[in-house]
């Protein structure tokens, strides 16, 4: 339930994208990754990457599959989609955009 | 692509909702297990980590929710929720279901009904090509007119056609009287029609000298001649003189009326002076060129009828010709059904209404009974905004229930209409339902179903932000009675004015007798027709014949029936009225009659004397004139020797008499451009008759009588054609027809809005009761009398009753003008039609609280404080 440090609103799209982007995991897979990609320091809750992925899946930039694995449970896995890889080039420029302009005013400051 | 995606995920969601949520279970039970699997791997006792993961995975039932939220779907799902739940209650609750569903089905079936005809009347193009370039010209009703305008026009081509005339029909044995229309040459072409077998006429068809052709209707075609091809090419012979049959007309053409047979080419003889600028009218309509702004087309019309005015060959008046303009040929051909179909559709929405108000009135009785569930939900989160959705969307469930069940209703009522419509209104048979007619009855059932469904849900909301529901609730409640008794009193008081009207019309002395009397319409062939001594020996012969049938004490005969709508007017100079030499003459009325007329008919004689079997052609020339013309001309007065004579004669004829007037023409009497009526002996009439009305005075049962009049008559005339045989009384109701359906039928929608009305007074009155039970029992318990409460009950209801009548009273008084040209015999602000829908209400409103006074005052005060 830890939300420290808060994501900041829109950046978990992003991350959901750019995690995939490499290749399909599952949502928990996802939920691990964020942590080790941020260095433990980013832990999205579980209350807003379900729901997150839910949206994605229906705005059809993220397609899911369930897959009978050698385990018994089936699972979901996530992988991004044509449409999911053009949101994802423009969700990262409006990302550079965004923070060079929020340094250029921490640093003017 | 991903809009599919996007669609086809949506629709899952909400067609698939169980096997979405699954999913989603089992999506969070993977991560769960997964969550698991890894702590165990970093070292974690079994237990330990699925109670670490669990608590790393949050409430889930939260998250589920954000989830279903991201699914964009909220509102479809939280609708099926609705009505699903709403589904289930209507099948529960199934008094006030069926009471729902029966009302609103009964008012959409009858308004879509209504509508059909509406937009099947008035609203539908003509069906013919290009209908909106079609036109009808206004006061341009002479052939020589008419010819002038078809062949100078250079914007428009002009048609016309004669009405409907009935001509002897050749049979094997005896001819047949039937109906049809004489039309010009390019009737067809100009209204874009052609024969579905067979030709069109030829373009000079409708000259003198050419080989006489008919067009036969399809309805004839079928009936008369089986079907059969083969009979393009012979003969029929209608008035004596034969005529190919050259075509065939598609079904369903049934132009200028359903009641022509078949259409034969008129004829315009410029030579014929008497029938080309006057005598016959014709009606002409023009389709105008394409692009040709009606304006245009106006201004051509009108240059050219002042050039025509030139060219009669006797001097006209000077106004003659000002009102010749043109006019959209729909609105023209149904204007005279346009104020009784308007008003018919408006008394049916006014039922539609009251029964939106009565559905309503349920609906908040059935929601005040579920105030423990609303409260409950309420106390599990449910906004006030959700449970009014909740209430909207049952609302709108039972609106197209209803809307469904009205709609199979308005077939069954559109075939009653047709029946209960009188048979000449145009168009009607081109009535149908179709797609239109049903999207116009659902969306009716839609705005019903929001009507009534949100003042209750406007009411629900409030009443859980104030548990102990107070005046809002009497306020809802006073809206519903106040324009229920409103919308009743408008109602009524329509249905009052028409029924008055027709009761009038029925009880009013017509000046003839219409018991015993018998009618039937001789039409000679075309040698007797000619002549007027032949046409004078035929009717002695029948005189004869007909007169010795045991019971019939009278026979004579006149020009016209009194109500047969024809009459036969002259320009006529009174030789103490000189007018200036350019001012029109009078136009006076003129039915030719036997002697024996005035007796046989029960018609008064108040001066002079009437006919006699002297008045022959070779003595004096004599007349009788009505009442109100002798009133008119001569008031206080004897008009008893004075004189005048027709305009193209120059004898004079003295009136010897005056007669009581008549109902004739219509029940309404003759057009107000008719100045008088006169009557000529038939044998002083200056030209022969094309048919004779036989009258016969008949002492006992005349049904028999009136089944021997054809034989009796072929007896003496082989080639005479006998029709219309009817009594008086037939003829006289027939003539009343129209003002008879109307006002059944809004009678009809007046009774119906009225039970509707008592019914809605009953369940607010009887809710009212139940709500205030408590308050009711206090009241006893501190001495209050039963009668007292009883009278608390229905005071208020009462009241309101009482404010929708005064509400009504006015918007009625109002829209009266409306009214008025439909009525006969009253004004449209008549006393007693206004009097008597609030007398009713209040005698309903009282005897529908009836009930629920009887309740109030047997409250047992004990029980009822111990329940409240």
């Amino acid at each position: 339930m830890s939300k420290s440090p808060t994501l900041v609103q829109g950046t978990l799209t992003l991350l959901i994208l750019k995690i995939l982007e490499l290749d399909p995991r599952t949502g928990w897979a996802i939920s691990q990754r964020l942590r080790q990609m941020s260095n433990e320091t980013l832990q999205a809750s579980h209350g807003s990457l379900y729901p997150a992925l839910h949206k994605l899946e229906h705005e059809a930039w993220i397609r899911g599959k369930w897959q009978t694995g050698d385990g018994a449970r089936p699972t979901k896995i996530y992988s991004l989609t044509a449409a999911g890889r053009r949101q994802l080039e423009v969700e990262r420029a409006e990302w550079t955009k965004l923070s060079s302009a929020v340094n250029g005013i921490l640093k003017s400051a | 692509m991903r809009w599919m995606q996007e669609l086809l995920l949506k629709i899952r969601a909400v067609l698939f909702r169980s096997r979405v949520e699954r999913e989603m279970e089992a999506e969070f039970a993977a991560h769960l297990d997964a969550e698991t699997r890894d702590l165990i791997a970093r070292g974690l006792g079994p237990s330990d980590a699925r109670r670490r993961a669990a608590a790393t995975m949050g409430r889930i039932e939260l998250i589920k929710d954000d989830c279903r939220d991201s699914r964009g779907t909220a509102f479809w799902e939280h609708f099926r929720q609705d009505a699903l739940f709403g589904l289930r209650l209507l099948f529960k609750n199934r008094t006030f279901t069926a009471m729902a569903l029966t009302t609103m089905a009964l008012a959409i079936g009858s308004t879509t009904a209504v509508f059909s005809v509406v937009d099947g009347v008035l609203l539908r193009p003509l069906p013919f090509r290009a209908p909106e370039r079609l036109y009808f010209a206004t006061f341009l009703n002479l052939r020589g007119h008419f010819d002038v305008m078809r062949s100078q026009s250079k914007l428009a081509d002009y048609a016309s056609y004669m009405g409907v005339q009935t001509f002897n029909l050749r049979g094997r044995d005896w001819p047949e009287r039937i109906s049809g229309s004489q039309v010009s040459a390019n009737f067809f072409r100009v209204l874009g029609m052609a024969p579905q077998f067979g030709h069109d006429f030829a373009p000079d068809a409708d000259r003198r000298g050419v080989t006489h052709t008919a067009i036969l209707s399809h309805a004839f075609w079928r009936e008369r001649y089986g079907g059969r091809r083969d009979v393009l090419g012979t003969q029929m012979v209608l008035n004596d003189v034969p005529y190919e049959i050259v075509g065939v007309m598609p079904d369903g053409f049934r132009f200028p009326s359903p009641e022509a047979a078949f259409w034969v080419p008129m004829t315009l003889d410029p030579r014929a002076i008497g029938d080309y600028w006057g005598i016959s009218v014709c009606w002409t309509f023009a389709r105008l060129h394409d692009g040709v702004p009606p304006q245009a087309a106006r201004s051509e019309l009108r240059a050219w009828t002042t050039r025509v005015h030139g060219m009669f060959p006797w001097r006209m008046p000077d106004s003659w010709g000002a009102d010749t303009t043109l006019q959209p040929l729909r609105d023209e051909l149904v204007a005279g059904v346009r104020d009784r179909s308007l008003l018919l559709l408006g008394a049916v929405v006014l039922v539609l209404l009251i029964a939106t108000v009565n559905v309503a009135n349920l609906m908040i009785g059935q929601t005040a009974a579920r105030r423990a569930e609303f409260a409950l939900r309420v106390s599990l989160g449910a906004t006030p905004g959700r449970l009014a959705r909740q209430l909207l969307t049952e609302s709108f469930m039972l609106a197209i229930a209803g809307g469904v069940l009205g709609i199979s209703l308005a077939f069954g009522f559109l075939a009653l209409l047709k029946q209960l419509l009188p048979a000449d209104t145009p168009r009607l048979a081109e009535v149908f339902i179709d797609r239109g007619i049903v999207l116009f009855a659902v969306a009716v059932s839609l705005a019903s179903g929001l009507l009534f469904g949100t003042l209750p849900a406007w009411r629900a909301r409030s009443q859980n932000l104030r548990p102990r529901l107070s005046r809002m609730g009497t306020r809802t409640d006073a809206v519903l009675v106040i324009s229920e008794a409103a919308f009743a009193t408008v109602l009524l008081v329509g249905a009052g004015l028409l029924l008055r009207s027709f009761w009038t019309m029925m009880h009013i002395d017509p000046g003839y007798r219409v018991q015993s009397v018998v009618t039937a319409q001789l039409s000679p062939d075309r040698t007797t027709a000619a002549s007027l001594d032949k046409t004078l020996a035929l009717f002695d012969a029948v005189r004869g014949k007909l007169g010795s049938y045991p019971g019939v004490t009278n026979v004579a005969a006149m020009t016209q029936l009194p109500l047969s709508v024809e009459l036969i007017a002259n320009s006529c100079a009174i030789e103490d009225h000189p007018r200036p030499p350019a001012a029109p003459q009078f136009v006076l009325w003129t039915t030719g009659v036997t002697p024996q007329l005035l007796e046989t008919l029960g018609m008064r004689l108040l001066q002079g004397r009437g006919f006699t079997a002297a008045d022959s052609k070779d003595t004096g020339l004599v007349v009788l004139v009505s009442r109100s013309m002798a009133e008119k001309f001569w008031p206080g007065r004897s008009p008893v020797g004075r004189r005048l004579r027709m305009v193209w004669q120059q004898d004079w004829r003295t009136i010897v008499g005056v007669v009581d007037d008549v109902k004739a023409y219509t029940l309404k009497g003759p057009p107000d451009w008719v100045d008088g009526q006169i009557y000529l002996p038939l044998t002083q009439v200056s030209a022969p008759p094309q048919g004779l009305a036989l009258v016969a005075l008949v002492g006992n049962d005349p049904s028999a009588f009136e089944q021997s009049i054809p034989r009796l008559t072929r007896e003496v005339c082989s080639t005479c054609a006998v029709s219309k045989v009817a009594r008086m009384a037939t003829v006289v109701s027939a003539a009343a027809a129209a003002p008879r359906s109307l006002a059944w039928l809004v009678g009809g929608f007046a009774f119906i809005a009225l039970t509707l009305a008592a019914a809605g007074i009953y369940g607010v009155v009887s809710h009212g009761v139940s709500r205030r039970t408590r308050e009711l029992g206090v009241r006893l318990a501190l001495g209050a009398s039963p009668g007292k409460v009883a009278w608390l009950v229905v005071r208020s209801s009462l009241k309101q009753v009482m404010g929708g009548a005064a509400v009504g009273l006015a918007a009625a008084w109002a829209m009266a003008h409306w009214i008025a040209s439909l009525l006969y015999g009253i004004g449209g602000h008549d006393a007693f039609s206004f009097l008597t829908p609030p007398i009713a209400l209040v005698g309903v409103g009282l005897l529908a609280s009836l009930l629920p006074m009887i309740r109030a005052a047997r409250i047992d005060p004990a029980r009822s404080l111990r329940e409240g």
